[in-house]
């Protein structure tokens, strides 16, 4: 029962475990991919133009990058601003650490460190 | 002009495009007396409008043929059915000459390639001629090709994007083809200015308000969606660098903007521009006064040994309270004063 995680379920109902805090759930979300994007919309289909400059750039460079999507989910949304102690998305974060966002992605593409920020 | 009367012929469903190829242009009543082409058209007097709204600039402002163009896709509901318009009018909009297809007439931020060109004629109205390789982003230049050709530059230079609002085109074009829509525009807009300046050096009377150049890189003006362009006031264009601030047109947040980071980081360059028009439509934008994207580029000595980062997160810290208060989106360029020389 234990992995398939529905022990942990259990067990958190019955207030045994303490639930999961948005900031563990922050944390586990970012370095769930070391190149990892939280962006308005999917890589396929981005519902904003900064998060698409953001995915095309990372798209040029060959850079693999998981993503999740701030529309879906308020919480994420509204406490990854605090967490990052950043206001706008889309947020690029690698191995954890806060890259930055739209312009500074693409200011990093235009000089040619994008690359090597992302694999360092 | 009374309203379009669509009972006899109405817009053609997907199913029969071919409705637009009937070789009689007259039986369609939104074509009836006006041909798309460039000849000079008897200009009739301005309608007797309502405006449609109070807040974006009035109906009677725009050249008359805007107006009816306005109109027209005004009273279609259908987005599809101002789409199959669109694509209508980039059907039959004469292509250009390919001399004319060089980079001083391409229009900048366009997804497709788009090229505008402009000339006056014998009474001083600007005519336009237009061309670009797909369908679609022709219709939106012969939308504007139609709408403003025939008129005088100063009539033209009034037009203040929102009108493109008005359209009720949002629905149906991508954030890029809008974009491009509004650089079009805004393309017309400078040629006519442009040729208003020469012809009026040409008649050896003073030129028609300053022009200042600023820093920025990009083919946007900074005008605000709440102010029309005075003539009298300086027109941005061009990408030599300078060390003016453009604050013309600035609303109060962009102001307030402006002073705090001149007051916290004394910069040696600073410029905000409220580009929230470009984003009318959008989410963050809806439901509120503008003011809601920016772009501000900032040249401080503060931002030494700091990484991008840090220099936009001090950026964000100065700025938290408009922030919090409806500011949306800030496009940073924040540069130290030895990486601005070096370039």
């Amino acid at each position: 029962m234990q992995k398939s995680g529905q022990l942990r379920k259990i067990l958190t109902e019955k207030g045994i475990v303490k639930k999961e805090t948005l900031e563990d759930r922050l944390r586990s979300l970012i370095s769930s991919s070391p190149v990892m994007l939280f962006m308005k919309g999917t890589p396929d289909a981005p519902r904003c133009g900064f998060s698409s400059k953001v995915v095309n750039a990372l798209k040029d460079e060959g850079v693999s990058f998981g993503s999740f999507d701030i529309l879906t989910d308020d919480e994420v949304r509204q406490g990854l601003k605090v967490f990052s102690n950043w206001p706008t998305f889309p947020q690029l974060f690698y191995k954890g650490e806060l890259i930055g966002g739209c312009d500074i992605v693409l200011e990093l593409r235009n000089s040619g460190e994008l690359k090597a920020t992302l694999s360092e | 002009m009374a309203l379009y009367s669509f009972s006899s012929a109405r817009f053609c469903t997907s199913k029969f495009p071919i409705c637009f190829h009937i070789p009689k242009p007259s039986k369609f009543p939104f074509f009836s007396n006006r041909s798309i082409s460039f000849q000079k058209v008897p200009t009739k007097s301005p309608l007797p409008l309502q405006s449609s709204s109070t807040q974006l600039q009035p109906m009677e402002e725009f050249p008359p043929k805007l107006q009816e163009i306005i109109k027209l896709f005004q009273s279609v509901e259908e987005p599809k059915a101002k789409y199959e318009q669109l694509m209508f009018y980039g059907k039959n909009l004469n292509p250009l000459d390919t001399q004319l297809k060089n980079k001083e007439n391409k229009v900048e931020g366009c997804v497709s390639q788009v090229w505008v060109r402009a000339y006056l004629d014998e009474d001083k109205n600007v005519f336009y001629q237009a061309d670009s390789d797909s369908v679609l982003t022709k219709g939106l230049a012969a939308l504007l090709v139609n709408g403003l050709s025939g008129r005088p530059a100063k009539e033209i230079l009034r037009v203040s994007p929102d009108f493109a609002v008005l359209l009720g085109l949002q629905q149906s074009l991508t954030p890029s083809r809008n974009n491009g829509f509004l650089n079009m525009l805004k393309l017309m807009q400078r040629k006519a200015l442009e040729l208003l300046i020469e012809a009026e050096k040409g008649n050896g009377s003073s030129g028609n308000g300053q022009i200042e150049n600023d820093n920025s890189e990009k083919p946007v003006e900074n005008s605000n969606s709440d102010s029309k362009v005075d003539e009298n006031s300086g027109v941005r264009f061009g990408s030599r660098k300078s060390n003016e601030d453009s604050s013309n047109g600035l609303g109060g947040r962009g102001m307030r903007i402006k002073e705090k980071l001149e007051r916290e980081l004394s910069p040696i360059e600073l410029e905000v521009e409220d580009v929230s028009y470009q984003h009318a439509g959008h989410a963050g934008v809806r439901g509120s006064d503008g003011e809601t994207h920016f772009n501000v580029r900032i040249v401080s000595k503060e931002f030494e040994g700091k990484s991008l980062v840090k220099r936009h997160r001090l950026i964000y810290g100065l700025l938290d309270e408009e922030l919090q208060t409806g500011l949306h989106a800030l496009s940073i360029v924040a540069k130290t004063p030895s990486e601005v020389e070096a370039n």
